[in-house]
C-alpha cells in the first residue's frame, strides 16, 4: 500500500520565479519549488507528506494538478485584498478544494470570517500570520499541515477524499430523501463530516457509544446514521451493540452509512460479507441493503476501502 | 457470531480480501441492475397497457359517435320522406295560399300605402320571399 510517510518532505511553493526559492528560508525538512516544477513534481512517483503554497497568484493556470488535493495543503493568501476578490481570483481553482485536513492563513479577521462562513472552515484550520516575511509563514504553514499529518496520518486525507467522493455521489442521488433532515455520527473522531453534509442541506450531531449518552437526541429521529472506521479496535459484540444504537437512532426509512476498510496488510480485519452478516444480526434483518461501493484510495493499488449504506426497515 | 471471526491475515490474504470486496460489490450491483430491468420491465409493461387501454376507449367511443351519427341520418331521412309523401289536396291548397299571398303583396306594395311598409323590415322579407 503506497502513500507518503510523516517523514516525507513539505513541499513548498514559493512562486513562478525559481530564484524565490533562494529568496525564502524554509524550516528543516522543506523542499522549495516553483514555476512549472509543480506540475512536474506530481508526476513523480514520490510524494511530499505535505503541500504549502506561498504564493497563489503564480499557480499554473488550472490550479494544482488532483494528485496534489490528496496531501494536506497550507495556503498563505495574498494580503490587502478583500473576500470578495479572493474568492473571484482564487474560488474554482483553490478555495473550493480546501477541507478540513487544509490550513489557510489569513490575516485580516474580517476576511477569515467571509471566506470561513463560505466555505464551511473550522477556526482549527486557521494559521496565524501577523508577520508578512514569507520564511516565518512558510515555517507557521509547515508546523501546521505537519500536525495534520502527524494527527491524523499521511494517507488520512485521500482516504476521506475517495470516501467523500463517494457519499457526495450517494447522497445526490437520493437528495430529495434527506431535504431538512438531520444527521448524527456514532464515535466520530472530528467534525470532518460537517461541512459535506451541511453542503447538502444535513445538520450533523454526534453520539457516543454510551447509550443513552447525557444531551442525547431520542432515537428514531434521524434521516442519516453514519459510521466511520467503526471495525478497528472493536469485538463484534461491542461493533454489534454499536450497530443496535445506529439502528435505534435512524428514523423508519432512514440510511445507516459505513465506511469502512476490508482488507488489511497487517493486523485483524472483518470481510465485508461477514460485516453485512453481522449487520443483518444486529438489526434482526430490519434492513435493506441499498449500496456497496468499494474505494480505492489515492496512491494504492489495491480497493480497500468500502462504503455501505443500508436502509432502516420497520417503526 | 464468534469472536474469531475477525481476519488475522498474512500478505497475499490482502489480494484475497480485495477479492472478495470486489466480489461482493460486483453481486450486489449485479442484483440490482437485475431489481432494476424487472422494475422498466414492469414499467414498460404497465407502459402498454395504459396505451392499449386508451385505444380501446377511443375506438369504443368513435363507435358509439358513429352509431349516433347513423341514428341521427336516419332520423332525418325518414322525416324527408314523409315531407316528400305530403297530402295532395293539402298540396293543392297549400299552393293556392301562396298564389293568394302573391297577389295580396303585389297589390299592397304597388299601392300609395307600399313605400311607407317597405320602411319596415318585417315586409321587406316577405317582399323578398314571395314577390
Amino acid at each position: 500500500m503506497g502513500g507518503a510517510l510523516v517523514t516525507d518532505p513539505v513541499l513548498v511553493y514559493v512562486g513562478g520565479d525559481p530564484a524565490a526559492g533562494e529568496r525564502v528560508r524554509l524550516p528543516e525538512g522543506c523542499a522549495a519549488i516553483s514555476g512549472e516544477d509543480i506540475c512536474d513534481a506530481a508526476r513523480r512517483p514520490e510524494r511530499p507528506c505535505a503541500l504549502v503554497i506561498l504564493d497563489p497568484n503564480t499557480l499554473p493556470p488550472g490550479g494544482l494538478p488532483e494528485r496534489w488535493w490528496g496531501v494536506p495543503v497550507g495556503l498563505a493568501l495574498p494580503l490587502g485584498e478583500d473576500a470578495a476578490a479572493l474568492i473571484r481570483r482564487f474560488g474554482d481553482a483553490l478555495l473550493e478544494h480546501l477541507d478540513r485536513f487544509d490550513r489557510i492563513a489569513v490575516r485580516d479577521p474580517e476576511v477569515w470570517r467571509a471566506l470561513s462562513a463560505g466555505y464551511g472552515w473550522d477556526e482549527e484550520q486557521r494559521v496565524e500570520c501577523a508577520e508578512a516575511d514569507p520564511g516565518t509563514l512558510a515555517a507557521r504553514l509547515c508546523d501546521s499541515v505537519r500536525e495534520v499529518v502527524k494527527r491524523w496520518g499521511p494517507s488520512a486525507k485521500g482516504i476521506h477524499r475517495a470516501r467523500a467522493a463517494a457519499f457526495e455521489r450517494f447522497l445526490s442521488a437520493c437528495r430529495t430523501r434527506f431535504e431538512g433532515e438531520a444527521a448524527v455520527q456514532i464515535c466520530p473522531p472530528d467534525n470532518r463530516w460537517g461541512q459535506l453534509l451541511s453542503r447538502n442541506g444535513l445538520k450533523l450531531r454526534v453520539a457516543g457509544a454510551k447509550d443513552p449518552a447525557p444531551g442525547e437526541e431520542p432515537g428514531g429521529s434521524f434521516g442519516l446514521v453514519l459510521g466511520e472506521d467503526l471495525l478497528q479496535g472493536r469485538t463484534p459484540g461491542e461493533l454489534e451493540s454499536l450497530i443496535q444504537k445506529m439502528w435505534r437512532l435512524a428514523r423508519p426509512g432512514g440510511s445507516l452509512v459505513f465506511f469502512g476498510d476490508f482488507v488489511f496488510p497487517q493486523g485483524r480485519g472483518m470481510s465485508v460479507r461477514w460485516f453485512v452478516r453481522l449487520v443483518m444480526e444486529a438489526t434482526e434483518r430490519r434492513v435493506l441493503l441499498e449500496h456497496v461501493e468499494a474505494l480505492k484510495y489515492p496512491e494504492e493499488e489495491m480497493y480497500r476501502g468500502g462504503f455501505l449504506a443500508f436502509s432502516r426497515l420497520g417503526p | 457470531m464468534p469472536e474469531d471471526d475477525f481476519y488475522t491475515p498474512t500478505d497475499a490474504d490482502a489480494l484475497r480480501m480485495e477479492n472478495e470486496l470486489l466480489a461482493f460489490e460486483v453481486e450486489f450491483l449485479r442484483a440490482r441492475y437485475a431489481d432494476r430491468e424487472r422494475a422498466i420491465a414492469e414499467v414498460r409493461r404497465e407502459a402498454e397497457e395504459s396505451v392499449e387501454r386508451k385505444v380501446r376507449r377511443r375506438v369504443r367511443n368513435a363507435t358509439a359517435d358513429l352509431r349516433r351519427q347513423l341514428a341521427e341520418t336516419r332520423k332525418r331521412l325518414e322525416e324527408a320522406r314523409e315531407a316528400a309523401t305530403i297530402d295532395p289536396g293539402r298540396k293543392a291548397h297549400l299552393e293556392r295560399a301562396e298564389k293568394d299571398i302573391v297577389l295580396l303583396l303585389n297589390m299592397i306594395s304597388s299601392g300609395p300605402a307600399g313605400p311607407l311598409l317597405r320602411l319596415k323590415p318585417a315586409f321587406r322579407e316577405l317582399e323578398r320571399r314571395y314577390l
